[in-house]
């Protein structure tokens, strides 16, 4: 195809974000939007910056940030065990594959009011939700990947006198692990979603409390740095689990 | 249509998803009576309450606004969707400036929006089917630039040397050979909807299943909101099979599906 290095190079994208920005920024200026309603981009980059020099702001992002962490903890353990475990046996692989079939597509969020009334308001449901949500990606992805496992690898390892349990560590982690680190990327977006959506149905604290309360006295500006910190936090997980991905897929 | 041994297969496949959810079931009728608590009721007296539940307006006007919104937004995402992911994978300069603008949208939690939304367009139903469409034409426009961009470029000049118009060539070989992409895309985006379609209607509080959901929480009418999860639950897995098959079918030519 005959395309100009313009057209390739990045600065049509950056061009575009900037002209957006530029934009918004304008017409909140010019007084074309309320800022009650949008307030310009400006304004919520000024309070987004303000919020790391406020301590109570920043303990919120530590209880959101613990409850996604061990979510995600929970998930990756569970994807990658039940994935390479269901995998050994044509059996167990078949019950997976229908077993994913069946509860992947509900919506998890639907069983939130359950897990508030079975593990109570504190912690909990919320890292409950985090990890049911984030698990069907990885365990999708570790399951896919153990079966793609090259059956010469394993092979070659037997004829070489690797145990069964020695060729899971030794051939099939390593031969999975791009493919996994890829499944925990999907995961670990939407756990950053879910948490903040788990924190808004109910919750005293963590940014999903803020963005709430902050809709409930109108103050717009406010609204935006949550969801604002929390697209940051994704959009590095995702950024910094892509790296890790190609690093394990170069060895 | 397929042949015979395929729909053999497809009722074996049925015939399993059923056998593992009444294992499922079963497993939590027991664990439900092993625990004997109000907050966790087993399916033996949940499932007979939505029965009686789907005998009441009450549960089909929810359901019906529920759907309703979905059904807009997953219009308005296909239409948008695919325009926009044509354009995106036939054309490298809307591609070049497109793309950063989606991959920074990616992130954000739309459903998270919702709130702000609501000083744009009020609590009503505009609010919701901004936020589900916004979310379920993401992965379509995706899918169909993803699908757009790879088509092979020997059937584009075949078209072209039979002296086939820019108009026609998009809508006789660019579209059906991008349709395979497209129907993946669109499964991903009415998931994704529905998920954003409950969430939104549990912090908005105004009506659909999912408010109703919370309302029974707030309430403690416990057997009456697990009824709604295993309904929410059934349309989920409805809607999946629902776009499988005319998805198949309407791509049936396609070779790695």
């Amino acid at each position: 195809m005959k395309t100009s290095t313009f057209v390739q190079s990045r600065w049509p994208g950056v061009l575009s974000v900037l002209s957006v920005l530029v934009f918004w920024e304008a017409a909140c200026q010019l007084g074309a939007i309320a800022p009650a309603l949008l307030p310009p981009p400006s304004a919520i980059a000024v309070r987004a910056l303000a919020f790391f020099t406020d301590t109570h702001l920043l303990a919120q992002l530590g209880i959101t940030l613990q409850r996604l962490a061990a979510g995600l903890a929970l998930a990756i353990a569970a994807g990658v065990i039940i994935g390479i475990a269901a995998s050994l046996f044509r059996s167990t692989s078949k019950v997976l594959e229908i077993l994913i079939g069946l509860l992947a597509p509900l919506p998890k969020i639907a069983i939130y009011p359950a897990l508030l009334l079975t593990l109570g308001f504190d912690n909990a449901p919320k890292i409950a939700l985090v990890a049911i949500d984030a698990m069907f990606p990885i365990l999708i992805a570790t399951f896919q990947a153990v079966r793609l496992v090259n059956g010469k690898l394993l092979w070659s390892a037997a004829a070489m006198g690797t145990s069964r349990v020695r060729a899971l560590y030794k051939v099939i982690l390593p031969a999975c692990l791009p493919s996994i680190i890829t499944g925990i990327r999907v995961g670990a977006v939407i756990g950053c979603i879910v948490v903040l959506l788990a924190e808004m149905l109910a919750s005293t604290n963590g940014l999903g409390h803020v963005l709430v309360s902050a809709s409930r006295s109108f103050r717009t500006t406010d609204m935006f740095v949550p969801i604002v910190i929390m697209s940051l936090v994704g959009f590095s997980l995702d950024k910094a689990l892509a790296c890790a991905a190609r690093r394990a897929a170069h060895r | 249509m397929r042949n015979a041994p395929n729909l053999a297969l497809a009722w074996k496949q049925l015939l399993y998803y059923v056998l593992t959810a009444t294992a499922l079931l079963l497993i939590w009728q027991v664990v439900a009576q092993w625990i004997r608590a109000d907050y966790l009721p087993g399916p033996a007296v949940v499932l007979p309450r939505l029965g009686d539940m789907l005998g009441t307006p009450e549960l089909w006007s929810a359901l019906g606004a529920s759907l309703l919104r979905l059904a807009i937004s997953f219009g308005l995402a296909l239409a948008g969707g695919i325009a926009l992911g044509l354009a995106i994978g036939r054309v490298p300069l809307v591609r070049s400036l497109v793309e950063p603008l989606l991959a920074l949208s990616y992130p954000i939690p739309k459903a998270a929006i919702l709130p702000i939304v609501m000083l744009w367009f009020g609590a009503g139903d505009i609010s919701q089917v901004f936020v589900i469409a916004t979310t379920a034409t993401l992965p379509i426009i995706y899918h169909t630039a993803d699908g757009a961009g790879r088509i092979n470029e020997r059937l584009l000049w075949a078209a072209d040397s039979m002296g086939s118009t820019r108009p026609r060539r998009l809508w006789r070989v660019i579209l059906p050979a991008t349709l395979p992409e497209i129907a993946a895309g669109s499964r991903t985006g009415i998931m994704m909807g529905l998920i954003v379609m409950v969430t939104a209607e549990m912090i908005a509080r105004n009506d659909g299943i999912g408010s109703l959901l919370f309302i029974y929480f707030d309430m403690g009418q416990n057997i009456d909101m697990y009824a709604l999860i295993v309904l929410l639950g059934a349309v989920g897995l409805a809607l999946d099979m629902l776009l499988r098959w005319p998805m198949r079918s309407l791509t049936h030519w396609a070779t790695d599906q």
